[in-house]
């Protein structure tokens, strides 16, 4: 399946935004696993993870077309 | 929460068209109370290098409703006859305005208070982000303390 990522703030510095294709079914926990393989200075920050723009537990399984957006601590202000 | 409004800004937040904006609310007379805070991007020194500005991003389709979900945890928030948040988007120089706050209310303790409670909520709970600028070439993603 393929879903789109979002990235922001320092995490744009890592990867670039765009469509990644996982596994059916992949949960939040899995696609963190995977992105630190694809891209192991992640493994280094802190960062959430929305699923269509809100904040999600690591156990949902992510669905098709899903927007993932990956968000270091804000900074705003 | 209709009494609750965000707003994003291209650039520096112009504070005296703001102040415009809040006497075109004059009529609303059972308001006894208006705080305001302005966040102003600081000079600060990063490795020997003075920030220049700041550049703003957001999770713009995410930060409505985490603000709402933030301000369900404050109890004052009952009490506020209208909260207005203006944030800054892009690029803006040191010495501007970057995050505007408005709380209405019947009485001055809530206005204050919730002013203060707000300024936190949009630092820590709202997803948005800045980058210092230093240089050309030179910035540093920001960190709130």
């Amino acid at each position: 399946m393929q879903v789109y990522v979002k990235t922001f703030g320092k995490i744009t510095d890592i990867l670039p935004e765009g469509t990644v294709e996982l596994p059916m079914g992949s949960t939040v926990a899995e696609i963190r696993v995977l992105l630190h393989q694809l891209y192991p200075a992640l493994q280094t920050l802190t960062y959430k993870i929305a699923v269509n723009a809100r904040l999600s537990e690591e156990t949902i399984q992510v669905q098709e077309g899903d927007t993932l957006a990956l968000l270091p601590p804000y900074s705003g202000g | 929460m209709d009494n609750v409004i965000l707003e994003w800004v291209q650039g520096p937040v112009q504070l005296v068209s703001m102040y415009e904006k809040i006497q075109q609310h004059s009529t609303h007379t059972e308001v006894g109370a208006l705080a305001t805070f302005a966040g102003i991007v600081r000079a600060d020194t990063i490795q020997g290098q003075v920030v220049q500005s700041i550049r703003f991003t957001a999770y713009t389709d995410m930060a409505m409703a985490a603000l709402s979900a933030a301000l369900k945890s404050i109890e004052l928030v009952k009490e506020a006859h209208r909260i207005q948040v203006f944030h800054s988007l892009g690029e803006v120089p040191t010495g501007a305005c970057c995050m505007w706050i408005v709380v209405e209310s019947k009485r001055r303790v809530t206005a204050l208070q919730l002013c203060a409670e707000i300024v936190e909520v949009v630092k820590f709970q709202l997803p948005i982000w800045g980058e210092e600028i230093v240089s050309d070439t030179h910035r540093y993603w920001k960190e709130n303390t």
